[in-house]
């Protein structure tokens, strides 16, 4: 990630590659994996710091907020893939 | 083990504290650099090496990049911690950790002071 990250700002040829990197089928999908991983990591971050702070601490709360973090977390993914990929 | 204090030695505590304040400065980046991406919207080379060449942005990139790797080191160490229990293998795989996310850190600087 950090070499793509480094591609895509050295130089306009090395930028080229890195657009032709993504451009491929195999990045694209594991683009999706990676940014998923990211939101679903980021949303259920948010969740513990909120149970850290006692906000939604009981068994029923937590319960719901976990299904809120995957069913937020899939439809981001799909957005944020509609708009880089 | 009562009296157990802040400042004392070792007791996780810091370590809980700063997972959490790193993990707070890159979800304010995070959501800072989408909007900023989507306001700019950087299509060719020069317009995206121009968001990253701000003094700014680039101190803030910087600052979640090292965020990610403290973050990442106690992520990763904790498992370490919970999963391998030979000492030389676990010293060895904190060492071998360390040592990457520390390169990570150099290699991230040098990428963005370039700019």
């Amino acid at each position: 990630m950090l070499w793509l990250f480094s591609a895509s700002l050295t130089s306009v040829e090395s930028f080229a590659t890195f657009k032709s990197v993504f451009a491929t089928l195999p990045a694209k999908i594991v683009m999706a994996g990676l940014i998923w991983a990211f939101i679903h990591h980021f949303c259920a971050g948010i969740r513990f710091l909120l149970l850290d702070l006692h906000v939604g601490i009981e068994k029923e709360a937590s319960r719901k907020s976990a299904a809120v973090v995957l069913a937020v977390s899939i439809p981001l993914t799909l957005i944020f893939w509609g708009i880089l990929l | 083990m009562i009296n157990r204090t802040v400042v004392g030695a070792h007791y996780g505590l810091k370590d809980w504290i700063i997972q959490r304040a790193t993990a707070v400065i890159m979800a304010v980046y995070s959501v800072l650099m989408v909007a900023v991406l989507l306001i700019v919207r950087p299509a060719t080379f020069e317009a995206w090496q121009g968001v990253f060449a701000n003094g700014i942005i680039k101190f803030l990139t910087f600052l979640f990049f090292v965020s990610l790797f403290y973050h990442a080191w106690i992520g990763i160490r904790d498992i370490w911690m919970d999963y391998v229990k030979p000492t030389g293998l676990r010293l060895s795989l904190h060492v071998l950790t360390a040592t990457v996310l520390v390169g990570y850190t150099a290699w991230a600087a040098a990428i963005l002071w370039r700019l």
